[in-house]
């Protein structure tokens, strides 16, 4: 383990506004990744996530004098400044895929229970069930998207994650709480709606094959 | 336990988490006995399935390294910028022998973009009178340059110096623009012209590949045309009017210096892209400032540094965006 590695965030952040190369590659490479998937999961934008990282550590080599430990760690600085950036990108693109925009493949999938099952079959169907969750998260209205991808995706604590929203923990807690009923709801609709069309199809099929029997009866 | 007793702990009860056992026994049972929050608890549960597979589906997910080398040289170039920005600050504190900076005014600072220090430290340089007192000694050399030392050009015919005689005398500006474009440019103009009538920047500047350079220059040589040297020598704001436009393209100073006569035979460099601020595009503002390094600068763009001269400084022109950051940077000899 090289000596960067076992620095603090603080130290490394030191070393690199003294111009200092090493340090900045470990810091980034530590922690590029977080601020990586936070970017993409509120967004769903590849692109826009790599711009987020970029322009997160630039902020970090421009600015960086200015942080403060006594008011959170670097990687709650980090993700506070990836984040305005999201919620900016979404200011002037406004382009969030909303939970309705699905393929028809997505649509027309058969639709089983959420738990998982142990068969080629089951894998398929919880991967369009994450693809359908995936998009369920990004239609969430911003506030309860970042505190549903901090906490449950990040699988940040709610002080972490409060220190990154500059907000109160009561206020993660109860933004989760509303995001999970949001999506369990949405996710209940697309069943109970796919249910139905089943439920359609089914007595379809089943006057088709009482007027198919009726025709036999005439023909013997 | 009631449906609302249900709701508070649910969250619990999805994940599993440590609940004592008779408040799982009771909300076993409640469960039991009512549909709509056994559903409820089902759809929890498979919330939290679900979000763990999403969590797992992108766990090593991370930025592609072109990103870390885009930042890594970005951080380079901020490095190489406070290095000018240092050389400044020193020759101001010594008196202005060391780093000379020479640009017109901060038209970034104007619209209240953020300025550099650079930017900052040529704004206090740089006054009003300063700069009309310079333009008209600009325009009187460049008058001079036409009209008296044509080198190369045969004695005037006396029809022809009535025309200077005319211009001297302070004839309109049309008159003065249908004469100029009239008669034969002189070796001056010639050597830099283009074959559109404009005229080039008195070094080649950067080639192909060196985006930055070229659209500074080819903006520069469509600003500056001939005329605008003689007919401003009544109007010794116009031309610094005229320097701010160009100045605002990149390449101000480099004709001033021609102008003065100070730098006809100079040799640049290409422009050295600097990703301080970004692509540097033609609908962009910018400023072109002359500045002195030390030449052990030149390292620092991994360009080879004369041992013997490594003492020495070494001009070089920056192009600044409007936000005051650096774009690009040439060394001149």
């Amino acid at each position: 383990m090289s000596a960067s590695q076992q620095q603090s965030d603080a130290e490394l952040l030191r070393l690199m506004l003294a111009g200092d190369e090493e340090a900045f590659t470990a810091l980034y490479r530590r922690r590029q990744g977080g601020v990586y998937r936070f970017a993409l999961r509120m967004s769903g934008s590849e692109a826009l996530a790599e711009d987020v990282v970029q322009e997160t550590f630039m902020v970090l080599m421009r600015e960086g004098r200015n942080f403060d430990p006594a008011r959170g760690s670097v990687a709650a600085y980090l993700y506070g400044v990836a984040r305005n950036h999201v919620l900016r990108a979404f200011e002037r693109e406004r382009a969030l895929v909303p939970f309705d925009e699905e393929t028809d493949d997505a649509a027309d999938a058969p639709h089983e229970s959420l738990v998982a099952r142990p068969d080629p079959l089951g894998d398929l169907t919880r991967g369009e069930m994450v693809e359908r969750l995936r998009l369920a998260v990004l239609a969430l209205p911003p506030h309860y998207r970042e505190a549903l991808v901090l906490c449950e995706l990040e699988e940040m604590s709610y002080a972490e994650a409060a220190a990154v929203l500059s907000c109160a923990v009561g206020t993660i807690r109860s933004r989760l709480h509303r995001a999970r009923s949001m999506l369990a709801e949405k996710m209940r609709g697309r069943r109970d709606a796919e249910a139905l069309e089943e439920k359609e199809a089914e007595a379809g099929s089943g006057d088709t094959a009482a007027g198919a029997l009726r025709t036999a009866r005439c023909f013997a | 336990m009631n449906c609302q007793d249900f709701e508070n702990g649910i969250d619990s009860l999805a994940r599993g988490a440590l609940v004592d056992t008779g408040t799982r026994e009771e909300a076993s049972a409640h469960a039991e006995a009512c549909t709509r929050c056994a559903l409820r608890l089902a759809d929890e549960r498979a919330l939290n399935e679900g979000l763990r597979a999403l969590a797992s589906k992108l766990k090593t997910a991370e930025a592609p390294a072109s990103v870390e080398s885009a930042l890594l040289a970005a951080m380079r170039a901020r490095a190489a910028a406070e290095v000018i920005t240092e050389s400044e600050r020193v020759s101001r504190v010594l008196g202005g022998n060391g780093a000379r900076v020479r640009s017109t005014h901060a038209q970034g600072a104007r619209h209240g973009n953020v300025s550099t220090l650079a930017e900052r430290a040529v704004a206090r340089h740089w006054s009003w009178p300063k700069t009309v007192a310079a333009a008209a000694l600009a325009a009187a050399a460049a008058l001079t340059l036409f009209m008296l030392i044509p080198p190369g050009m045969s004695v005037p015919a006396p029809g022809k110096s009535s025309e200077v005689n005319a211009a001297t005398a302070g004839q309109d500006e049309q008159s003065i623009a249908r004469k100029d474009a009239a008669r034969t440019p002189p070796p001056f103009e010639r050597a830099t012209s283009m074959p559109d009538g404009e005229v080039s920047p008195p070094f080649t500047p950067a080639r192909a590949g060196k985006e930055v350079g070229r659209q500074a220059w080819n903006e520069a040589g469509r600003s500056l045309r001939a005329p605008l040297f003689t007919r401003a020598t009544n109007r010794a704001v116009a031309v610094e009017a005229k320097f701010g436009t160009v100045g605002a393209r990149g390449g101000s100073e480099s004709r001033r210096g021609h102008v003065e006569g100070e730098s006809s035979e100079e040799i640049a460099t290409d422009f050295i892209p600097l990703m301080q601020g970004g692509r540097f595009t033609q609908a962009e503002g910018g400023r072109l400032i002359r500045i002195e390094l030390p030449r052990s600068a030149l390292a620092s763009f991994g360009l080879p540094v004369n041992a013997e001269a490594a003492g020495g400084r070494v001009k070089a022109d920056v192009l600044l965006g409007d936000d005051g950051l650096a774009r690009a940077i040439r060394f001149v000899r």
